[in-house]
């Protein structure tokens, strides 16, 4: 038997099922502690952030496949239901709902040497490059905007440009060029805005010096504009190195 | 009634599988689609079962596969590699890589199909050879097979990253 507790036992205590032995090696063992902990803080990740958002997603999916199953039952009655469903369920809002199958936002930040995925919340400095792979899932424009702790907005897609940029009708895209980052402490956002149309730099503008009103906190605490896109977005810390 | 008891499975469930599948995908973004998705696989199990283990056992198989896959797919597009350069401190040297979860893990997304879920939840999870028979619902002897295979596909992955 292992020296430390799998996940799966570690997910065990975690939805109530009882295990003495494995909470004595918790209390004693840095490294499964260590994972427990990490464990719990996306579990509370979840809890407070993605639920909320996600469950009326969920419901809505369980049931168009209900509405599905009773098309094949009886076509006349499941079709009055499929309609009513319809009717009466709310439409997954953009841009604060992230859907199945929407666009997405990859971010591959080089230090130094090496080039790595960035993932949400990691940290970078003054100096680092960032470049971008986008999917766009259909939507013909695309621009990235970032907003950083002092309250400035760059627009990094098109670099420098006055509003979304049209993409390649190809499942993923990587954007031309990287950016060197500078040396702004702090949070810095960035936000993927997909669109059927064109938006232009001066509404993306005032929708991040809207968020940035807020603070630090708030550019940390909001994952999308107020804007009609479908959104991504992705927090990184600027540090000193 | 119907809907109030789906919600309620998503909020007790729904935690550890997204912590499941943001361990596996390292992406919160893609963890939440993934949840989703692996919930909307286990929930008809889910208010079945009678304890915890069995429903864990659903939500690992069902969350390890459709996770790894999701992998595998993001592997098939041009990206930018991953730095692996700390390989070749420990060509030759597998019992040492096989302790480094975040390593295994790398060489794991790398390896064939069969052998993926096994190795990661044996070498990256933790779980021994009877767990990981009990949650992907093979014999022992499988596991241990699968398990050999990808210590010798391991093996020649570092000894080509080394050189």
């Amino acid at each position: 038997m292992s020296e430390h507790l799998s996940s799966l036992r570690i997910d065990a205590l975690a939805l109530g099922r009882p295990d003495p032995e494995a909470v004595r090696h918790l209390e004693a063992c840095a490294r499964c502690r260590a994972d427990a902990d990490e464990a719990q803080r996306r579990r509370d990740h979840f809890d407070r952030s993605v639920v909320r958002r996600s469950a009326p997603l969920v419901s809505a999916r369980a049931q168009r496949q209900r509405a599905t199953r009773l098309l094949w039952l009886a076509p006349a009655v499941a079709a009055a239901v499929a309609l009513a469903l319809a009717i009466v369920l709310p439409r997954p809002r953009e841009p604060d709902l992230r859907v199945k199958g929407g666009p997405g936002l990859h971010v591959f930040a080089r230090r130094g040497e090496v080039v790595a995925r960035l993932h949400d919340g990691e940290a970078l400095a003054a100096g680092d490059g960032l470049r971008f792979v986008v999917e766009p899932a259909g939507l013909g424009y695309l621009l990235i905007a970032s907003v950083d702790g002092a309250g400035h907005t760059t627009i990094y897609y098109p670099y420098g440009g006055r509003g979304s940029g049209r993409l390649a009708a190809e499942p993923r895209v990587e954007l031309p060029g990287s950016i060197v980052l500078d040396d702004a402490p702090g949070p810095e956002r960035v936000f993927a805005l997909f669109s059927e149309r064109p938006l232009s730099a001066g509404e993306v503008e005032a929708a991040t010096r809207a968020i940035a009103a807020g603070g630090a906190d708030a550019i940390r605490r909001r994952r999308a504009l107020d804007l009609p896109a479908a959104q991504t977005s992705l927090l990184f810390e600027k540090v000193e190195r | 009634m119907r809907e109030d008891r789906l919600t309620g499975l998503y909020r007790a469930y729904g935690p550890v599988i997204y912590s499941r599948c943001a361990r596996l995908l390292g992406d919160g973004a893609a963890a939440e689609d993934a949840t989703q998705e692996t919930f909307m696989r286990v929930q008809r199990h889910l208010g079945n079962v009678p304890d915890a283990g069995q429903a864990l056992a659903w939500i690992y198989r069902v969350a390890t596969n459709y996770c790894l896959n999701e992998l595998r797919d993001r592997r098939r597009r041009p990206e930018v590699r991953d730095d692996l350069g700390d390989l070749a401190d420990r060509a030759g040297d597998l019992e040492a890589v096989l302790v480094d979860r975040d390593l295994v893990a790398r060489i794991v997304r790398r390896s064939p199909e069969k052998v993926r879920a096994v190795a990661w939840l044996h070498h990256v999870d933790g779980l021994d050879q009877g767990e990981v028979a009990r949650v992907l619902r093979l014999s022992r002897r499988t596991v241990v097979n699968r398990l050999a295979e990808f210590k010798k596909n391991a093996l020649k992955f570092i000894g080509r990253s080394a050189a």
